[in-house]
């Protein structure tokens, strides 16, 4: 790819703001109130982009972060966000269909949007709070025949050797550390980084960048192309959480089988006593703690 | 095709020669489907050395295991699983694949997804099969604020389910499970993507929302050494420490160990609390805890409230006695069995 200049290019995505305007459900349409949705950039998108800022700032070769994200119009002011935080170019590709739901079908469109711009390094946030698929990381990454490295929190970039190091997230502190050549795409999770503050006067500033256009004609065409090779995937209705079902007692896979049929049999955890109190001598109160984590099954 | 897929397949995930609690909650849910479908449930088991997994699997709901076998086999990579696991699908076409909702789960049915060119879906909590033939799927969106149904059309469908959603169901110790070997042909040439290093979770470094096991400290410790006192009774029970807003204030831990209100929220499966009052802002960080044990010398503390075992008492007898008894209790078992 170039020689010179450093590209990233992060995937944005808008989704309705959470914190300070919560979407309302329309529980007989089953789908949410047009009116009530106020859009924001996406967390783990913001994580992302300001990995790339990180990773700018960090190389003493010259570097540029584009952000690029599939929309409507007003999108473009979700754009100027990523501007004012610090990307360098913001490039909105124009939706002209209805809002699309599925996520391979926008990871084929921004593959499309992507591919002309010769990138290094691509990163997405792992999902969208929207959808939360998390497909479209490895959806574009698929499409343009790239590797992908999903869900790290730690990236290493090296421009001599053309490799990232990243570091992939996994349950219970356990971490996995996978290298491989550039150009790929990079799925960032939840602790990689804390975004930066983007102060008022920067709003401000960016308020009238210009955001590029760039128009996909066939994405129509793309979209029942997916639909068709990889099956349809349609939202049926959105609902209110359901009260979730009484939890079963769950022995831990540290017993035997024996012992967690002993354990099933006997009721689990919801026979508990509650506010058992032990008092008196430290050493016989603590051998009844012991036998305590003991019957548990913690020791 | 010409037979309408039925099989309901678990990807079947493990962790030191024992099968994960997902596993067997895949499984029970694997066998409701099935049932409903009138198909088999069938398990893929991959790795290194895997023999010893495959009656267990029977119990809890599996009728066929397909045991993938190869001393080259890493433990997990993000190329060559995807390709073995699309393999098999391949020849054998489910109607749905269930894959743990772990990290590495969520990242192997992402793969594999792409791979065979279908949906995948991801989370789910519950999934429903109409007459249609169609699988309507439920999973948080929207920052789990709602739940949405989500209609997939075309099989094989591949989801995965959350971890602790669905609970694990009795097991059945005359089940009998099939048996049949898969052979693939590990493709180590076509890799791009290399491993460097598998890193372990340490219990002490560990996030506090992701521990399993919690050993908080109040200001009841007296000073900041008191943290390691708490943290030899964690290194025992494979613990992290944990503390309270008074404690991070004065600078005894740092502020990520803050449990409550202002905090972490954690939901581990034993919090012990030591010299913990338990302050309102403190309580609502922690009551979700599975056990809760609770040592302080206030009869009327009102930490007490929320655990399943108070312990009256000076923690700093209590603790070292613990600590005595728990590495006491720990030798027994060997002594036995040798």
């Amino acid at each position: 790819m170039s020689a010179g200049l450093f590209k990233i290019v992060v995937c944005v995505r808008w989704v309705p703001d959470f914190y300070q305007n919560p979407p309302e459900l329309d529980t007989i349409k089953g789908q949410l109130k047009e009116e009530s949705l106020h859009y924001i950039v996406n967390d783990y998108d913001l994580l992302a982009l300001e990995e790339a800022i990180r990773i700018r700032e960090a190389l003493s070769s010259p570097c540029e972060v584009t952000v690029i994200s599939f929309g409507p119009e007003p999108l473009k002011e979700t754009l100027r966000v990523c501007l004012a935080m610090g990307a360098d170019r913001a490039i909105h590709v124009h939706q002209n269909g209805a809002k699309e739901w599925e996520g391979l079908a926008v990871a084929a469109i921004l593959a499309k949007a992507i591919e002309p711009l010769a990138c290094d390094l691509i990163l997405c946030g792992q999902h969208s709070l929207e959808g939360m698929h998390g497909m479209v990381g490895a959806g574009v990454a698929h499409f343009l025949h790239l590797p992908v490295i999903m869900g790290i929190i730690k990236l290493e970039v090296s421009l001599v050797r053309r490799r990232i190091r990243a570091t992939q997230k996994l349950e219970k502190g356990a971490r996995w550390v996978w290298e491989c050549p550039l150009p790929a795409v990079c799925t960032v999770e939840k602790g990689m980084n804390v975004p930066r503050y983007i102060p008022i006067h920067r709003l401000l500033l960016h308020r009238r960048r210009p955001v590029a256009d760039v128009n996909i004609e066939e994405q129509a065409k793309i979209i029942e192309e997916v639909a068709s090779r990889y099956g349809r995937r349609d939202l049926q209705k959105i609902a209110y959480p359901r009260i979730r079902p009484k939890k079963t007692a769950a022995p831990t896979v540290s017993l035997s089988p024996a012992e967690r049929l002993k354990f099933l049999k006997s009721g689990g955890s919801q026979e508990e006593k509650k506010g058992d109190r032990l008092r008196g001598n430290p050493s016989s109160i603590s051998q009844q703690v012991v036998q305590f984590l003991a019957d548990k099954g913690f020791i | 095709m010409n037979t309408e897929p039925k099989n309901v397949w678990v990807y079947a995930d493990y962790s030191d020669n024992e099968l994960r609690e997902v596993t067997l909650e895949l499984l029970g849910e694997a066998k409701r489907l099935a049932q409903q479908k009138g198909g088999k449930v069938c398990v893929l088991l991959m790795g290194k050395k895997v023999q010893d997994l495959v009656s267990p699997l029977g119990y809890y709901g599996a009728d066929r295991v397909y045991i993938c076998e190869d001393a080259r086999l890493p433990s997990y990579h993000p190329e060559t699983y995807p390709r073995i696991v699309a393999q098999v699908l391949t020849t054998s076409s489910p109607f749905l694949v269930l894959f743990p909702g772990t990290a590495l789960g969520n990242d192997l049915a992402c793969r594999v997804s792409l791979q065979l060119e279908r949906q995948f879906l991801r989370n789910c909590v519950n999934f429903e099969i109409p007459a249609t033939g169609f699988l309507h799927a439920i999973r948080p969106v929207y920052n789990h604020r709602f739940y949405s149904t989500e209609v997939c059309q075309l099989p094989p469908f591949l989801a995965s389910v959350a971890p602790g959603i669905i609970g694990v169901e009795k097991p059945d110790l005359s089940r009998h499970v099939e048996e049949e070997r898969v052979v693939v042909s590990v493709l180590k040439e076509e890799q791009t993507i290399r491993e460097e290093a598998f890193i372990k979770g340490d219990p002490r470094t560990l996030d506090l929302t992701e521990a399993d096991i919690i050993v908080a400290g109040g200001r009841g410790l007296g000073g900041p050494d008191g943290f390691q006192f708490l943290q030899e009774l964690a290194d025992e029970l494979g613990g992290t420490v944990g503390a309270t807003r008074p404690t991070v204030d004065d600078k005894w831990m740092p502020f990520e160990k803050q449990v409550g209100q202002t905090g972490k929220t954690v939901r581990p499966k034993l919090y012990i609390a030591c010299g913990i009052s338990g302050a309102i802002q403190h309580i609502m960080g922690m009551r979700d805890s599975g056990t809760i044990i609770a040592i302080n010398t206030d009869p009327d503390a009102p930490i007490f409230k929320v655990a399943t075992l108070a312990v009256e008492g000076d923690l700093y007898q209590i603790v070292p006695a613990l600590i005595g008894h728990i590495r006491e209790h720990k030798r027994q078992p060997t002594a036995k069995s040798a």
